[in-house]
This record gives structure tokens, C-alpha cells and sequence, in this order.
């Protein structure tokens, strides 16, 4: 595997945590201040980050199942490690899912959803196959793309005059509390402490030290757009944002300039396929990783099956309601458990060592350093 | 080398696959196969929804002449009926060759009948089909929806477009009726006071402008015009206002873009009406709570510049001028005072005056959200403060009659 430079790192993080974002509408239990609930959800993301980059600092060329056997032990590790690849399997698995069920609504109505995902899965498994190297700068040509039209979106939204501040107003309506509760644990956990990821590809940076702050920007230049992006979607919708599916395509089909440039939602399901896809080749590489990693076995061996296993499980849940039931419901939570819990733990036994290893004699501290 | 090759043959492979997928053959739509909508008509008929299309015919609009010439109506209007509004919609499967195709309706227009009945299955047809778009243009009628689409408009190919383009012309020119896009509607239906205005259409004249033939004179036998504004409450009509009071509406709500008002000279000539377009104006409204009611407070700044004076005063003076402002500004507070009268008869506020209480009173607000349409807002009061600017007075000074009466001296 080939390294990862600065720049690829900070688009990757960016893309990354903005992802599918946009597909849906964060925080709609606060109704208006749910833009205030993003930035409460990504103020207490950026807290976790420091732990990720914590975890990673103790030796940063180290793998996820390395770090955790720095911490947990060798059995412990493979334990967790295996949570983990299942964990990563599962997310891949529900962007796959929100890919086919996106394409099904808004372009290809007629084509059946199996077809769909075999394609976005074949793509994202060549990209797997192909290592992270190629990930990476596809990653950072997507990017552009991206950049160029969420901007061209954004001036046009604004200079159709769809803004209206009275739509955010009044602020804080119903207290601060409604705010915390939309913010902990839904916005905390999707999307903005998934960069528990990063524990996987940090090992790749070509300068550690460099990766760290691209690292940090990329995370809070990314939360500032989510912010961004849901507080133009209130501002345009008001209180039908809560409600629609797509918030954002929604807004787009608003757009009328001159009698000509209107009907700009293909571009919008451009734009959260290569969110889609970034998320799902990165959860679905990182899987792979940590099971090579384990295991010691190469890729190739493991994309496939993992692949197939992502491809079976997209299949699992009858409809689109439970889909999204389930990831707005349970499964928010439980990757809390993945994202925050376990990475806490860790930091805080390695923290506890650390601070026991000081006061015993050299011997003693020598012997434990080795036994860890 | 034969590795090499072997692997050229086989991506060339994947790649033309992939070409199949990637094109999306699978959910192609040709366009001879579809029927494009151009406005949709609702209706409310003995308990069934019945839902008519004006069809644009594609060979009379490439044509570059007008329909008439073509020979050919340049639309087709039918109608289907249901128990529910896509239910209708599907069985128009049943006498068409091709598939209907909304994505290019312009302009929706209800029966007064079906917006009494209640209009939730529509907006919400509207909300959750991506085909069908919240950019639309909404009217209401006093007749049936099928007799508007039915109605060819002249100099015109596609009425629909011409209907949507006429109102938003009218809102740009005159600003008596708003131009409402089904996202408007929907957006103040969902706010604090659920309701909202929406224009009507009518047809004048008693020879509806139905087939090409008609159109051969050179002046229609009947014309589609636009009407008084239908108010919206939850999702029923409640009633209507005169253009008077829709105009005053839309001085309240600050949707004046562009406009003239008259209004008399003085006290000693009442008759005799001066007329001033309006340039720029800026409404600002606010709530106060007045021991129990409460009190719309508005200001209003006006500039305009003078189209018709027929009276005798000397505009070269300022204090002339002054009086001028003057008049206009009492004419104005009348307006704006009368609708929101009317408004408060009808028990339906869409002035956004409960918005502004909302938004500076939370607390009390919620506790009164529920009564404010029906107990609270008929009673509320309102209190105007408008000056007017004449800016100037067009390219002469005197009336033509104070003219001819210095030249006869």
C-alpha cells in the first residue's frame, strides 16, 4: 500500500464526513434550529476526533488492529477488530442500500434495484481491489467536481431569491434543550464521529504530523458546510424541509433563472452518487483493510467476499421505510458504541497505563511496556 | 504478451458492459411516447375528483405561426374522473396512446367546488411524485377547472404557459393579485396561520374561446382573465376578496413591486383623480400587544412619480407637492385599513400577522395559535404610518387645462 499525501488526506476527510449528507435533513426535531443542532452535533464530533488522533498518536504508522493491540491485548484486539470490520461492512452496507433506493426515486424509476447496486458494488470493489492509492486521488477528483457544483448550486439558490432569513427565526423556539436532543446522539453519531474510520487509513499518511492538522481543517471545514448546506435548506423550505426526503433535491427543483436554467436535480443526484460512493469504497476498504490486517491475507482474497457479504445484506430490509428506520433508529446508536465508546475506552486504559507506568521502578515499567 | 492481450479483450468487455448500465437504457422514456401536459385542471364533481390535461400538440407548436393558421387547436383538453387524484390520473391509460408527462405543467387550476371540498390529496400528490413539481403555478376559478384549459388564448400556442406568464406579468406590472407557485402555497399553509391567497382565473364573455375558428376575427368573443384572490384556510377555501382588497393585501404583505395609485387632487376637487406610479415602496410591519388585543402596526414608505395630474395647483411650489403626498398617503391608509377589514371578516389571517406575533411574542403565542384565525385576529386592530415621496412630477408642470387657461389670458 502506498502512502497518502497531506492534500489527499484533508479531501478525503472532507468528502468523507460530507458524504450523503446533504440527502437528508439533520436535525428536523429541532425544526428551524436544526442548523444550530449540526453545529452543537459537530462541535461534539470534533471533541471525539481529538480521540481518534489521540489513539493514533501513540504510534502513527500503526493499524487499527496494532493500536488496539497496543491497549487490548492480542486476543482483544482481534476481537475488536473483528467488531470493527463488521461495523465498517455494515455502514458500506447502508450506503449501497441509499444508493439504490436514491437512484430508484429520482432517475432510473423502471430499473430494479439489484441491478443498481451490482454496479455502484463492481465499481466500489474495483476501486477496493485497485488499494487505496487509487481511492485516494479518485477521491480527489470527484472533489472538484463536487466543489465546482455545490457552488454553482448555492449562487443559484441564492440568486433565485429562495432564501428567506424569517424561515430560521425565531431562534430557539422551544428552549436549547430540543437543540441538545436532536444534536446528542443522532447528528454526534451520523455523520459527524464516523471518522473513527481514519484510524484505519492514518497509517498511510506520508507525514503524520501534517496529516494531523489536515486532518483537524478537513473535519471542521466539512462541519461548517453541513451546517451551511442545512441551514440554506431551512431557509428555502421552511417547515416542508422536515418532512421531505430529499431536502436538498427538493430545494434544487426550486430553481428557475431566466426560463432556461431550471430542472437541476440531476445534478444534485450527481452529487450525492459521488458522496455515496465515496463513503461506500471507504467503509468497504476499510473493512478490507482491518480483515488483511487480521488475518494476513491479501486484499484481493478478502474484497470479494466482503463485497458479496455488503451485497447480500443491502437486501435484508423489506423497504425503504425500514431502511431509513433503522438508520435514523437503532443503528445510530449502536455505532455510537463503535465510534465513541470503544475509542473513550481505549484512550483512557492507555491513558491509566501510562500514568501507571510512571511510578514503578524501570524494571517493572520495562517488563509491563513489553508485555503491552 | 498474450496476458496483454487477453486482458485488452476482456476490458473492452467490461467497458462496453458497463456503457450498457451506465447509459440507463432500462428507463428510457422517447418522446413519441409521451403526451406533454401543459396545465392540469382539478375538479370536484358528485364526490369523485375529475382531473383534466390541456395536451400540447407538438406539430402545432413547431409551427411557427400561430395554431390558428396551422389549422389544428394547438391543445387537447380531456378529462378523467376517480375516487382520488392519481387515481384519475392512472386511468387516463385508458383513452390515451401515450404515457401523460408532467413535468412540463405549467399551471394547475382548482374549482372553487373541489377547493371547498378540501385540497390535502393534491398537495400531497404534489409532494411526494418527483414528477410533479412545486414550481407550478396555482389558480383557483369560480367555474369549472376543464372550461379554463379548454379556453385558447390569442396570439398565444400553449394557454398554460400563457396563464402562468400572464400572472407573473400582472404581479411584476400591477401587483393586485399574487403570483402563486404551488411552493408558496404549501409554505404558507404550513405556517404559523395556515392560510394563504391564490388568484383566480374567469372567463369574460359569454361565447367561451373554444375553437380555432373563433380566433380567425380580430377581436375574441370571450377573454381569460385574471380574477379576485380565493383565500386558503388548512387546506379549504374560506372565501374571497375583491381586487380592492387584494391590492391592500399586497401592500400589507410588502409585495407591491411595481404599481400606480390615484387618488384626488385636494379636498376642493374630489373628482378630478391624480395618478402616480409607484417606484419604490418598502412595507414594515410589526406586532404590539395592546393590554389584551393586539395591534398591526404599519409603515409604509413610498416613492413614486406623477403619470396624470388634471387639477390646478402650481407643482413648481414644494407645499403643492406636499399636499399631493399628502392625499396619496390618506388614499393609501384607506386601502390598506379597509382590507385588512376585509381580511379580518373573512377570520383567515394571511397578512402574516400571526407570523410577526410569533416571532415576537413565542410564549403568548403558543398558547393562543389555536384561537388566533377564528377568535383573536377579527378583533385585532391596526395602525398605519405611510409617507409618500412624489420624487417628481413627470416632464411638465402644469395641468393641460391651467395651460389653456394662461394661453387664453
Amino acid at each position: 500500500m502506498s502512502r497518502i499525501g497531506t492534500y489527499q488526506l484533508f479531501v478525503m476527510v472532507v468528502m468523507f464526513h460530507i458524504g450523503s449528507t446533504p440527502l437528508f435533513q439533520l436535525g428536523s426535531k429541532a425544526k428551524q434550529d436544526s442548523w444550530l443542532a449540526v453545529l452543537l452535533g459537530a462541535a461534539g464530533g470534533l471533541l471525539i476526533m481529538a480521540v481518534f488522533i489521540k489513539l493514533q498518536q501513540r504510534k502513527s504508522d500503526a493499524g487499527l488492529i496494532a493500536l488496539l493491540q497496543l491497549t487490548a491485548g492480542r486476543w482483544g484486539a482481534a476481537v475488536i477488530g473483528l467488531l470493527y470490520a463488521v461495523y465498517f461492512a455494515y455502514q458500506s452496507m447502508r450506503n449501497v442500500r441509499d444508493f439504490g433506493e436514491l437512484t430508484s426515486l429520482s432517475l432510473l424509476e423502471n430499473n430494479p434495484k439489484w441491478f443498481i447496486m451490482a454496479v455502484i458494488l463492481l465499481i466500489a470493489g474495483y476501486t477496493v481491489m485497485n488499494g487505496n492509492e487509487s481511492f485516494f486521488r479518485t477521491t480527489q477528483l470527484l472533489f472538484l467536481i463536487m466543489l465546482g457544483s455545490y457552488l454553482l448550486l448555492t449562487v443559484l439558490i441564492g440568486c433565485n431569491g429562495l432564501l428567506q432569513l424569517r424561515m430560521v427565526r425565531p431562534v430557539m423556539e422551544q428552549g436549547p434543550m430540543s437543540i441538545v436532543h436532536a444534536a446528542f446522539p443522532d447528528i454526534f453519531s451520523f455523520p459527524f464521529t464516523q471518522g473513527v474510520i481514519f484510524l484505519v487509513f492514518w497509517q498511510y499518511a506520508e507525514n503524520w504530523k501534517q496529516a494531523r492538522r489536515a486532518s483537524y481543517w478537513g473535519y471542521i471545514a466539512s462541519a461548517l458546510f453541513i451546517v451551511f448546506m442545512n441551514a440554506m435548506s431551512v431557509m428555502v423550505l421552511g417547515p416542508l424541509a422536515s418532512t421531505s426526503s430529499m431536502p436538498f433535491l427538493e430545494v434544487v427543483q426550486l430553481v428557475q433563472v431566466a426560463e432556461f436554467i431550471e430542472r437541476l436535480d440531476v445534478v444534485v443526484t450527481v452529487l450525492l452518487f459521488i458522496g455515496l460512493y465515496v463513503k461506500m469504497t471507504a467503509f468497504y476498504l476499510a473493512a478490507t483493510i482491518v480483515l488483511r490486517e487480521l488475518f494476513r491475507i491479501p486484499v484481493r482474497w478478502i474484497a470479494a467476499p466482503v463485497g458479496a457479504l455488503i451485497y447480500a445484506a443491502a437486501f435484508i430490509e423489506r423497504n425503504n421505510t425500514v431502511h431509513l428506520a433503522v438508520g435514523l433508529g437503532i443503528s445510530l446508536r449502536l455505532s455510537l458504541v463503535m465510534q465513541v465508546v470503544i475509542p473513550i475506552l481505549l484512550l483512557l486504559l492507555a491513558l491509566m497505563r501510562l500514568h501507571g507506568a510512571k511510578k514503578p521502578t524501570g524494571a517493572q515499567a520495562a517488563a509491563e511496556r513489553s508485555g503491552v | 504478451m498474450r496476458n496483454g492481450w487477453k486482458r485488452t479483450v476482456c476490458s473492452v468487455m467490461l467497458l462496453s458492459l458497463l456503457c450498457i448500465a451506465a447509459a440507463g437504457c432500462g428507463s428510457r422514456t422517447e418522446l413519441n411516447e409521451l403526451s406533454i401536459v401543459s396545465a392540469s385542471g382539478i375538479d370536484w364533481e358528485d364526490g369523485k375528483w375529475v382531473v383534466s390535461y390541456q395536451l400540447v400538440l407538438p406539430k402545432a407548436i413547431a409551427n411557427n405561426t400561430s395554431g390558428s393558421s396551422s389549422g389544428a387547436a394547438p391543445v387537447n383538453v380531456f378529462s378523467t374522473t376517480g375516487d382520488t387524484i392519481r387515481g384519475a390520473i392512472s386511468k387516463a391509460s385508458f383513452e390515451m396512446s401515450r404515457r401523460l408527462y408532467f413535468s412540463q405543467n405549467q399551471i394547475v387550476v382548482i374549482s372553487d367546488q373541489a377547493a371547498k371540498h378540501g385540497l390535502t390529496s393534491l398537495f400531497d400528490a404534489y409532494l411526494r411524485n418527483p414528477d410533479s413539481r412545486e414550481t407550478v403555478s396555482v389558480f383557483l376559478t369560480k367555474r369549472s377547472a376543464r372550461e379554463i384549459l379548454e379556453h385558447l388564448i390569442p396570439l398565444e400556442e400553449n394557454p398554460g404557459a400563457a396563464i402562468e406568464r400572464m400572472s407573473i406579468n400582472e404581479e411584476k406590472n400591477g401587483s393586485t393579485l399574487p403570483h402563486m407557485s404551488m411552493y408558496n402555497v404549501l409554505l404558507e399553509l404550513l405556517g404559523p396561520t395556515k392560510a394563504a391567497g391564490i388568484a383566480s382565473i374567469e372567463i369574460s364573455g359569454n361565447d367561451p374561446l373554444d375553437s380555432v375558428e373563433k380566433m380567425s376575427k380580430t377581436f375574441s368573443s370571450s377573454k381569460i382573465r385574471l380574477g379576485q384572490l380565493g383565500v386558503l384556510q388548512e387546506d379549504k377555501l374560506a372565501g374571497w376578496l375583491g381586487r380592492t382588497d387584494s391590492y391592500g393585501v399586497m401592500w400589507i404583505r410588502d409585495q407591491i413591486r411595481s404599481s400606480t395609485i390615484w387618488f384626488s387632487c385636494g379636498s376642493e376637487q374630489l373628482a378630478e383623480q391624480v395618478v402616480m406610479r409607484v417606484n419604490r415602496t418598502k412595507t414594515k410591519l410589526k406586532a404590539k400587544k395592546v393590554g389584551d388585543n393586539w395591534k398591526l402596526h404599519l409603515q409604509i414608505r413610498v416613492k413614486g412619480t406623477l403619470m396624470e395630474y388634471p387639477c390646478n395647483s402650481d407643482l413648481t411650489k414644494p407645499a403643492n407637492v406636499e399636499k399631493l403626498e399628502k392625499a396619496a398617503a390618506d388614499k393609501l391608509a384607506k386601502l390598506v385599513t379597509d382590507s385588512f377589514k376585509a381580511v379580518q371578516g373573512l377570520k383567515v389571517d394571511i397578512l402574516g400577522f400571526g407570523e410577526l406575533v410569533r416571532l415576537r411574542y413565542p410564549k403568548q403565542w403558543n398558547a393562543m395559535s389555536s384561537r388566533w384565525n377564528e377568535q383573536i385576529f377579527p378583533k385585532t386592530l391596526i395602525e398605519t404610518d405611510i409617507r409618500v415621496t412624489i420624487e417628481r412630477t413627470g416632464m411638465s408642470t402644469d395641468s393641460f387645462s391651467k395651460m389653456q387657461s394662461k394661453a387664453g389670458t
